[in-house]
C-alpha cells in the first residue's frame, strides 16, 4: 500500500506528462469502447425491430436481402407476391396475425409503406412494445397517412398537414401522385426502428394512387381512380410479417411457405437472417476493432516512452528508496503501479469520453443513420475490453519496472547521476 | 579493491572515516549497508554475519538497522518534508514499532526530530522539499536516517555542499541526535578538518591493506 501511495504521489508530481499520457490512453480507449458500443447498439436496434415477428415472407431471394428490404427499408424487392398467396397463408390455422407491406413510393426521401391497420395492433418491437401514437389516430379514410416520429420532426409536420406521395424512391421525384394528396392523421412516438422514418398509408391507398399508372408513368387520358368507384383490393404486395399462435409451428409453416406451389415464396426467421447479416458484417467489425485495438497499443507505447525516459532521471530516487529499506521488488512494483494507475485513469476517462461522445452523437446518428443510440451501461464485453487494456497496461509497466529492479541491484545505494 | 583486516565500531560510538575519492569508500559503505557482499572474509554487523544472509534478509537488515545520509539530493521531490522523514517506517516494521513506542504517532516523532534539528518552523514544513536550502535538506535527511532509532547511521560526505558554519552546526546536531538515539555513527569524508568532532578517527588508506 505504501508503494501505491508513492506511485500516486510521484505521478501527481509529474502531473503534466501524466495527464497527457492519460489523455492519449483515454482517447484510444474511447475509440475502442465507442466502436464496441455502436456495434452492440446497431445490433440491438436491428434485433429490437424484429423481436416480435416470427416469420417474414416475400418473393424468393436471399434471406438477408428479404430482411433488409422488408423491414429495414434497405435495398429493393426483386419481386412482389400475389395478393391471393398472401390471403391463403394468412388464413393458415397456425397464423395468429399478419402485417402486409407494400413498398415502392416515397415522400421527400422517406419511404411510404402501404400496410393494414393490423400494424398498429400487432406490431411488436423491443421487449413486447407496441406502436404508440404521439398524436392523432390510425388511418381510416383512403387518403389518411400516419407518419413516424422522425418524419414529423425532420419535416416539421403536424396533424392536418397535406402531403403528396412521389412515385419511386429518392427525395426528388418528378412523378408525383399529386392528384391524390394525403392528410396526416397520426404521428407515432419514437421507436428506434425504421417505423420512425416511414410514412404509413393503407394498402387500398397504394392501390388507388397507382390505378391509371403503368410501368411507373401515368397513362394519358386516364385519371386515377375515384375513391369508391372502383375495387381497391390490392393485386400485389411486397412482403408480409407473420405472427404465429405457437412458436412450435414456426419451422413447419416456414417449410410450407417455401414449398408453396403457385409462386416462388420465401419465409425467413428474422433471428436466423440477422445472424447471417452479422456474419457478413463481422469482417468490417473485426477490422474496426483491430484498428481501435492498435490505437490502444500506441497509447500504451506512448506511456512506455514516458516512463522509460523518466526512469533515467529517477535513478537517484531508486537509490534513495533503496537506502530507506525498499526491496528491489518494491521498486518493480512502484514503476509497474505507476503504469497501472495511468492505464486505469486513462480507461476511466475513456469511458467518460465514450458516453460524452455518444451523448453528442445521439441526435446526429439518428438523423443520418437512423440509428438510435442509447446511453446504456457498459456491456460485459466492454468491461472485458477495459480489463484487457488494464492488463496490457500492467504488462507494459513491467518493462520500466524491470529496469528499475535492475538499477536498484546494480546501483545499490550509490547515487549515479 | 578493498582489503580491510579488521574494523570495528562500538555501539553508540562515532567514527570518522577519512578517504579521498576513489579510495573505496562507496564499496565499504555498500558492504556495511548490505548492498554488496564481500568476496572473502566476514562482515558482522550487530552480531550478524551479513555475508551469510540471502538477498531478502539483507534488504530487511538494512531497512531495520541502517540510516543513510547522502552527499546531496537526499529527498524524494514528490513527498512533503514530513513524509520524507517518515519514509523508513513504511519499509521497516521494526523502526515503525520503535517510533510508535517512543511517540504517539509517526508524525509526532518526525516533528520532534525536525524540531531537534532546528526545522520546527511550520511554514518551512509546508514547502516543497526542492525549495529548501541544501542545509535544510541535509537536516531533513538526518531526521529520516534517525527515525525509528536504527543502530547504525551512515553519512556519506553529508556536509560537502555546506559552508563551514552550517557544516559544524550540522555535525554537532547529528552527533547529539545519534547519541540520543543510541546509534553508532559512521561518518565518511575526504575533509580531515572535520575529524576532531568524532570519538574515533581512521584513514581508509591506512586500514586498506590492498592500497598499500
Amino acid at each position: 500500500m505504501a508503494i501505491l501511495r508513492l506511485a500516486w504521489k510521484s505521478l501527481l508530481n509529474r502531473r503534466g506528462t501524466a495527464a497527457l499520457t492519460v489523455l492519449t490512453i483515454a482517447i484510444s480507449v474511447m475509440l475502442l469502447l465507442g466502436v464496441e458500443q455502436i456495434r452492440s447498439q446497431a445490433r440491438a436496434s436491428f434485433t429490437n425491430t424484429v423481436s416480435g415477428t416470427d416469420l417474414i415472407v416475400g418473393a424468393r431471394s436471399g434471406q438477408v436481402q428479404l430482411l433488409l428490404y422488408s423491414v429495414f427499408h434497405i435495398g429493393n424487392a426483386s419481386n412482389n407476391i400475389d395478393w391471393q398467396s398472401y390471403r391463403e397463408i394468412a388464413a393458415h390455422p397456425q397464423v395468429d396475425w399478419t402485417i402486409p407491406i407494400s413498398l415502392g413510393d416515397s415522400h421527400r426521401g422517406f419511404r411510404v409503406v402501404g400496410t393494414s391497420s393490423a400494424l398498429f395492433d400487432r406490431f411488436r418491437y423491443g421487449r413486447e412494445r407496441t406502436l404508440v401514437f404521439e398524436d392523432g389516430r390510425p388511418f381510416a379514410d383512403l387518403h389518411d397517412a400516419v407518419i413516424g416520429a422522425e418524419v414529423a420532426q425532420a419535416l416539421g409536420y403536424s396533424l392536418g398537414q397535406r402531403i403528396v406521395i412521389a412515385h419511386g424512391l429518392g427525395s426528388t421525384s418528378f412523378a408525383n401522385h399529386d392528384d391524390q394528396p394525403f392528410q396526416v392523421v397520426g404521428i407515432l412516438g419514437s421507436t428506434g426502428t425504421p417505423m420512425d422514418r416511414s410514412v404509413l398509408v393503407s394498402l387500398e391507398a397504394i392501390e388507388a394512387i397507382h390505378s391509371g399508372w403503368a410501368s411507373g408513368i401515368r397513362l394519358p387520358g386516364r385519371s386515377s381512380a375515384e375513391p369508391g368507384g372502383q375495387d381497391l383490393t390490392p393485386e400485389q404486395i411486397t412482403a408480409f410479417l407473420v405472427g404465429l399462435k405457437s412458436k412450435v409451428a414456426t419451422f413447419r409453416l416456414q417449410r410450407a411457405i417455401n414449398e408453396y406451389r403457385k409462386e416462388p415464396l420465401q419465409a425467413i426467421l428474422p433471428g436466423v437472417a440477422l445472424t447471417e447479416l452479422w456474419s457478413l458484417m463481422g469482417v468490417a467489425e473485426r477490422a474496426l476493432l483491430l484498428v481501435s485495438g492498435c490505437a490502444v497499443l500506441s497509447g500504451l507505447a506512448g506511456m512506455l516512452t514516458v516512463l522509460l525516459s523518466g526512469l533515467r532521471e529517477r535513478r537517484r530516487e531508486i537509490a534513495i528508496l533503496r537506502s530507506v529499506g525498499a526491496r528491489p521488488w518494491q521498486l518493480l512494483l512502484l514503476l509497474t503501479s505507476e503504469a497501472a494507475l495511468l492505464t486505469l485513469l486513462g480507461g476511466l476517462l475513456g469511458l467518460v469520453l465514450v458516453y460524452a461522445g455518444l451523448w453528442i452523437l445521439q441526435p446526429l446518428a439518428e438523423q443520418w443513420a437512423g440509428l438510435q443510440l442509447e446511453l446504456l451501461a457498459p456491456t460485459l464485453r466492454q468491461w472485458m475490453l477495459l480489463a484487457l487494456v488494464q492488463g496490457a497496461g500492467i504488462l507494459v509497466g513491467l518493462i520500466p519496472g524491470w529496469r528499475a529492479y535492475r538499477y536498484s541491484l546494480a546501483d545499490g545505494m550509490t547515487i549515479r547521476i | 579493491m578493498l582489503n580491510i583486516p579488521a574494523l570495528s565500531v562500538g555501539q553508540g560510538e562515532s567514527l570518522f572515516l577519512r578517504g579521498p575519492s576513489g579510495s573505496g569508500k562507496s564499496t565499504l559503505l555498500g558492504l556495511i549497508g548490505a548492498v554488496l557482499t564481500p568476496d572473502a572474509g566476514h562482515i558482522r554487523v550487530l552480531g550478524q554475519d551479513l555475508g551469510g544472509m540471502g538477498g531478502a534478509a539483507r534488504d530487511r537488515f538494512r531497512a531495520d538497522h541502517l540510516g543513510v545520509i547522502f552527499q546531496l539530493f537526499n529527498l524524494l521531490p514528490y513527498l512533503s518534508v514530513l513524509e520524507n522523514v517518515m519514509l523508513p517506517c513504511h519499509f521497516s516494521t521494526l523502526r515503525r514499532q520503535r517510533t510508535l513506542a517512543r511517540a504517539g504517532s509517526l508524525d509526532e516523532e518526525a516533528l520532534r526530530l525536525l524540531e531537534h534539528l532546528q526545522l520546527a518552523d511550520p511554514q518551512l514544513l509546508r514547502r516543497p522539499v526542492s525549495q529548501l536550502s541544501v542545509g535544510q535538506q541535509q537536516r531533513v535527511a538526518a531526521a529520516r536516517a534517525l527515525i525509528g532509532s536504527p543502530e547504525i547511521l551512515v553519512a556519506d560526505e553529508p556536509t560537502s555542499a555546506l559552508d563551514a558554519d552550517a557544516r559544524d552546526a550540522f555535525i554537532d546536531l547529528l552527533l547529539q541526535e545519534a547519541g540520543r538515539a543510541g546509534s553508532s555513527l559512521l561518518f565518511v569524508s575526504h575533509d580531515a578538518a572535520l575529524a576532531p568532532h568524532f570519538e574515533h578517527r581512521l584513514d581508509l588508506t591506512d586500514i586498506n591493506v590492498a592500497a598499500n
